[in-house]
């Protein structure tokens, strides 16, 4: 045997030499179970406080979600939904006034062409007048004394020709102005069309697109309560881990503490055993109790320091985890609010561009019926115009009828000498009656024109007031949709910005108080240090004396101190080892457990 | 009005995580630092329930649970020892002094929580 061969006096310097190793060990072990407290008791403070902002971020994504899906923005949707379906209908009647409307200035245009006729006949009708006028004159004055009445006549004639010529131009520039009004009108109704089909068919699309994200979002709100729910529980999970590994810091301490007061036994026994091994058998059963406490202490510290060692990190992972899921809803808050895309920008603003876009349109509807109710108004005013124009020259008429009778009577009352005379009362009679005629085919196209007009006018003017109220109101009502948006927006922008810091906020503190976390690792080194001791004095020791199969019997006053499950298998693992029954790993002992009760392995209630 | 517990530990991190548990799910906590002291303060406070460690200094779990039902004013509370004693003969003398439950650390936040709503009805 190696002891047979070891002097006494050498065995006695090693139980001093281990006592030298044990004895800064137990100090360590001292150090360590009071020192983490604070270090503990500071990430806990944190954990509440990451706790409590965790909980304030998905409060504040569920306020912002239900914002977005609440019934303020159930209705905006259907009331955006049915506006839009009035507003088709809307465009689509303004559409065909628009193109009757042509239709009536066309055919008043064509009217207007018909008066050329007629106006030819005035003008023909003022050159005979004044033909007729100089005839008379001259007649007149080879007549002498006798045809002196008839100057008077040819004068009259002069000035009512005058007067017919007057009257044809004004109707004349009438006609031209109507012209114009009419072209310029049909000019300009095409061109609103052609602009206004281009951007009503682009807003509409845009709208609808809109209204569809807008149904989307809806929609998305709807299941991002499942969200939030699931991130929350994995947020509470992980909490409950870190409360758990937590507690490891007293379970390690109890632990160092019952380590420590196994080594300060064997420590006491090494010194007392230096006075009295009197006789082989006592140094040789200290020997041994060093190496079974020292072997049994290793891994007791072992198994204890790998537990806190795997706690903390357990606790900085899941406070790691917090902050993520954190920035998960935060996101996931984004993408279901549609508040984010690659400019920027929300699905509202985009939305309430195409409102103001869709006002747009509306007014450049309004400003086209308005503009044809003026024309409208305009042609019947002309038409008006025209018409007295036209009383006028059949008021001449009746008096150029006048004229020519009167010329007719005195023609005959002259005799045979006034015979040319005659002829040419005659011809006067016959201008009036065209004139008449003349008259009576301008009147009847003015009537065909005022009957067309006036019919517009009429629908104009009633049709005007119905739309210009729907517009009005369409346009009232998109106001205060924009109003609300912008509202909405602008809360929705305000507590995505508050979600963001209050994520980023957490994220950086978490990163700050985990990375600054060594406890662990401090720890680690401290038991490192005392397992190396352990370690020496266990392979001097058995070098000296092989372990004894009884264990359990030399160590059993240290399992009635053990409190843990824990330790109590970690002994009965190595006492099984040393007694030759088959080896159970100790970190497998350490983890069974027999009892499965309903609210838990570790709980009773009796 | 939010149910008062008392949490007595000499761990100050046990009694912060228990109180963390508590305060999250609205109940009111005082804290006592071991079985003297919760005791000093049971005799003077009505609370609903208590949540003792086993070992303590001064005065131990089983110690405390004797004292606080031989007095007065918290004498039929649930008592539920929160310890990292996990012996069945410990467990019996809990029962037999007057523990309403027994939980064996590490607990989990929800178990704790459970188990109250249970004693507490």
């Amino acid at each position: 045997m190696v002891f047979q061969i070891s002097t006494q006096s050498e065995n006695i310097n090693k139980l001093t030499s281990w006592r030298d190793l044990i004895s800064p060990a137990i100090e360590t072990l001292r150090r360590m179970a009071g020192k983490t407290e604070d270090e503990f008791l500071q990430i806990g403070s944190q954990l509440q406080s990451f706790y409590q902002r965790s909980a304030d971020i998905s409060g504040a994504a569920n306020q912002l979600v239900s914002v977005v899906s609440g019934e303020n923005v159930v209705k905006l949707t259907s009331r955006l939904q049915q506006m839009m379906l009035d507003m088709e209908a809307y465009l689509a009647n303004a559409r065909a006034r628009s193109s009757e409307s042509c239709n009536t200035l066309e055919q008043v245009q064509s009217l207007l062409d018909k008066l050329s006729e007629p106006m030819q006949g005035f003008q023909k009708m003022n050159k005979t007048l004044r033909m007729l006028s100089i005839s008379t004159k001259i007649e007149s004055s080879r007549l002498g004394e006798l045809g002196s009445g008839f100057v008077n006549l040819a004068m009259d004639v002069e000035k009512l020709s005058h007067q017919v010529n007057e009257k044809s131009a004004a109707i004349l520039d009438h006609r031209q102005l109507l012209a114009t009004l009419i072209t310029d009108n049909l000019a300009l109704v095409r061109a609103t069309e052609t602009k206004q089909d281009v951007t009503v068919s682009a807003t509409l699309k845009d709208t609808s697109a809109n209204l569809t994200e807008l149904v989307a979002v809806n929609d998305r709100c709807k299941e991002f309560g499942n969200t939030v729910s699931i991130v929350s529980a994995e947020v509470t999970n992980s909490i409950s881990e870190v409360v758990s590994s937590m507690q490891m810091h007293d379970m390690t301490r109890q632990q160092l503490e019952h380590v420590v007061e196994a080594l300060e036994r064997l420590s006491g026994e090494l010194v007392d055993s230096k006075i009295s091994a009197a006789d082989d058998d006592s140094l040789r059963r200290i020997i041994i109790e060093a190496g079974d406490v020292c072997e049994l202490q290793d891994a007791q510290l072992h198994f204890a320091a790998g537990e806190l060692y795997t706690a903390v990190n357990i606790i900085v992972d899941n406070l790691r985890e917090v902050a993520k899921k954190q920035s998960v809803i935060e996101q996931e808050t984004m993408t279901v609010t549609g508040s984010a895309d690659s400019s920027g920008s929300s699905f509202v603003d985009v939305m309430s561009q195409g409102m103001t876009a869709v006002t747009a349109v509306l007014t450049s509807c309004a400003k086209a019926d308005q503009n044809m109710t003026v024309t409208m108004k305009k042609v019947a005013q002309t038409i008006d115009e025209i018409a007295g124009f036209v009383t006028d020259i059949e008021a001449i008429g009746s008096e150029i009828d006048l004229i020519a009778l009167n010329s007719q009577v005195k023609a005959a009352l002259t005799g045979t000498e006034g015979a040319a005379l005659g002829v040419l009362a005659e011809a006067i009679k016959r201008l009036s009656d065209e004139a008449v005629r003349q008259t009576n085919s301008v009147a009847e196209i003015l009537t065909g024109i005022h009957a067309v007009t006036e019919h517009m006018l009429a629908d104009s003017e009633n049709e005007d007031n119905q739309l210009g109220n729907s517009i009005s109101s369409m346009q009232d009502e998109l106001v205060v949709i924009l109003r609300n948006m912008g509202e909405m927006n602008e809360g929705m922008h305000s507590v995505l910005s508050a979600l963001n810091e209050k994520v980023l906020s957490l994220t950086k503190d978490v990163e700050q108080a985990t990375s600054g976390v060594d406890v662990h690792e401090r720890t680690k080194a401290m038991a490192d240090g005392v397992l190396d001791s352990l370690k020496q004095v266990v392979a001097e020791s058995r070098q000296i004396e092989p372990a004894s199969t009884e264990f359990k019997v030399n160590l059993r006053h240290m399992e009635e101190r053990y409190t843990m499950e824990s330790e109590r298998h970690i002994h009965e693992a190595l006492a099984r080892k040393r007694s030759g029954q088959s080896a159970i790993a100790i970190q497998d002992v350490a983890k069974s457990s027999s009892d499965d009760s309903e609210y838990g392995d570790n709980v009773d209630l009796f | 009005m939010a149910k008062l517990i008392m949490t007595a530990d000499d761990s100050a991190s046990v009694r912060q995580m228990v109180a963390f548990t508590l305060k999250q799910n609205g109940y009111d906590v005082v804290e006592a630092v071991d079985g003297r002291d919760a005791l000093n303060k049971l005799n003077a406070q009505k609370v609903d329930m208590l949540l003792t460690d086993l070992n303590m200094p001064n005065m131990d779990g089983i110690g405390l649970i004797k004292g606080v039902r031989a007095g007065a004013l918290n004498k039929f509370i649930p008592i539920v020892m929160l310890t990292t004693e996990s012996n069945d003969t410990k467990k019996g003398e809990g029962k037999a002094a007057g523990a309403t439950g027994w939980i064996v650390k590490p607990f989990k936040p929800e178990q704790l929580i459970a188990v109250i709503k249970k004693v507490l009805g």
